[in-house]
């Protein structure tokens, strides 16, 4: 299980990715990091909501109300042009300290 | 027998009561924990337990009260503005009321500014003539200096957001005895801003005074009773 510091790290990376797929809501996006990630990364469900505006304040992503399926209406998410740049960036952010922690951790030269 | 309208509408209120909440955000997560109550019903739990571990994963107001606070003061001082304005009509249920209170706020806010911005004039007429200062000189400063301490107190006001719902009988007599003093105080502001009438009299210096003297004051009594009304409303969550 990751620790606090590190799930709110996620947050921001995770949620502009699940929404360049598509579209999605907040129960959604939830589920699908709980599937990807197989319940190692827990999010406190509600905590999320004041996340989505906050990106949605800063133009990263779109919010829109639709009537689901069943009748319910849902506020859908989409990323704008802005939260794919930023997504870019942070792709790459995160890449460079994964490439550092590979070679780091990444298995020893053999001496024989 | 589990209801799950009324369960609903008791979880909803707090949300309510709590001023960091828009409407939106309160629909938006009913619709979450609708989704996760349907989920934990269809996990084979029955309704009443469904609805009881759906609430424990999205949390309670208590437990997303830090997390809103701090989206909610992000937000520009006019969408906190809107916030609060919401959150205080919330505790009155009555549509009319409600309706009456929103129009009743937005024009004390606007009496207010203008009873502030009177103070400069005030304390220029009494220095300028102080037994008969109740006349209006006629010069630039009273309608000029007026506009903008009317421009500088209204962002002061909207920004410090001083006015709050006080509940019960004494303090609606309160607000009501306040928006009656501040309809003389507006007639008379506009009054003499727009023909700045050297003989305006005692009755309207008086009235005027009021209006300058008593605004404000009444304003700094309502910033206390703010933060009194807000350990009101944290107890009553709690």
């Amino acid at each position: 299980m990751l620790n606090k510091e590190l799930t709110a790290a996620t947050v921001k990376p995770a949620v502009l990715a699940i929404l360049a797929e598509r579209e999605s809501y907040g129960y959604e996006i939830i589920k699908k990091v709980q599937e990807l990630s197989d319940d190692e990364i827990k999010w406190a469900e509600g905590a999320l909501y004041p996340m989505l505006h906050r990106l949605e304040r800063q133009r990263l992503i779109k919010a829109v109300w639709k009537t689901a399926e069943n009748g319910r209406k849902r506020k859908y998410y989409r990323l704008n042009v802005k939260g794919k740049r930023e997504l870019d960036l942070l792709r790459d952010q995160w890449s460079a300290a994964s490439n550092l922690l590979d070679k780091l951790w990444g298995p020893k030269p053999c001496l024989n | 027998m589990f209801e799950l309208d009324n369960a609903l509408h008791s979880w909803r209120q707090p949300f309510q009561l709590g001023k960091y909440y828009s409407r939106s955000a309160i629909d938006e997560l009913e619709t979450h924990l609708l989704d996760a109550y349907s989920e934990e019903v269809s996990n084979g739990l029955a309704d009443s337990e469904a609805f009881k571990e759906a609430v424990r994963r999205i949390g309670r107001e208590s437990d997303l009260r830090d997390e809103f606070r701090r989206e909610w003061r992000d937000k520009y001082w006019l969408g906190r503005y809107v916030n609060r304005f919401r959150w205080e009509t919330n505790w009155i249920q009555n549509p009319a009321g409600r309706i009456g209170f929103m129009v009743l706020r937005t024009y004390s806010l606007l009496v207010a500014g203008l009873g502030v911005a009177g103070l400069p004039d005030l304390v220029y007429f009494v220095s300028k003539s102080p037994t008969n200062w109740y006349i209006m000189p006629d010069t630039w400063f009273p309608f000029f200096g007026r506009t903008m301490m009317t421009v500088f107190a209204l962002a002061a006001i909207f920004n410090l957001m001083p006015f709050t719902q006080w509940r019960g009988f004494r303090n609606e007599l309160f607000r009501l005895s306040y928006a009656q003093l501040a309809l003389c105080g507006l007639i008379i502001n506009i009054y003499f801003a727009f023909t700045a009438d050297p003989n305006g009299g005692i009755g309207t210096g008086i009235v005027f005074t009021s209006a300058v003297i008593v605004g404000p004051v009444l304003w700094m009594a309502q910033m206390y009773g703010r933060r009194r009304s807000k350990l009101d409303a944290s107890l009553a969550i709690a």
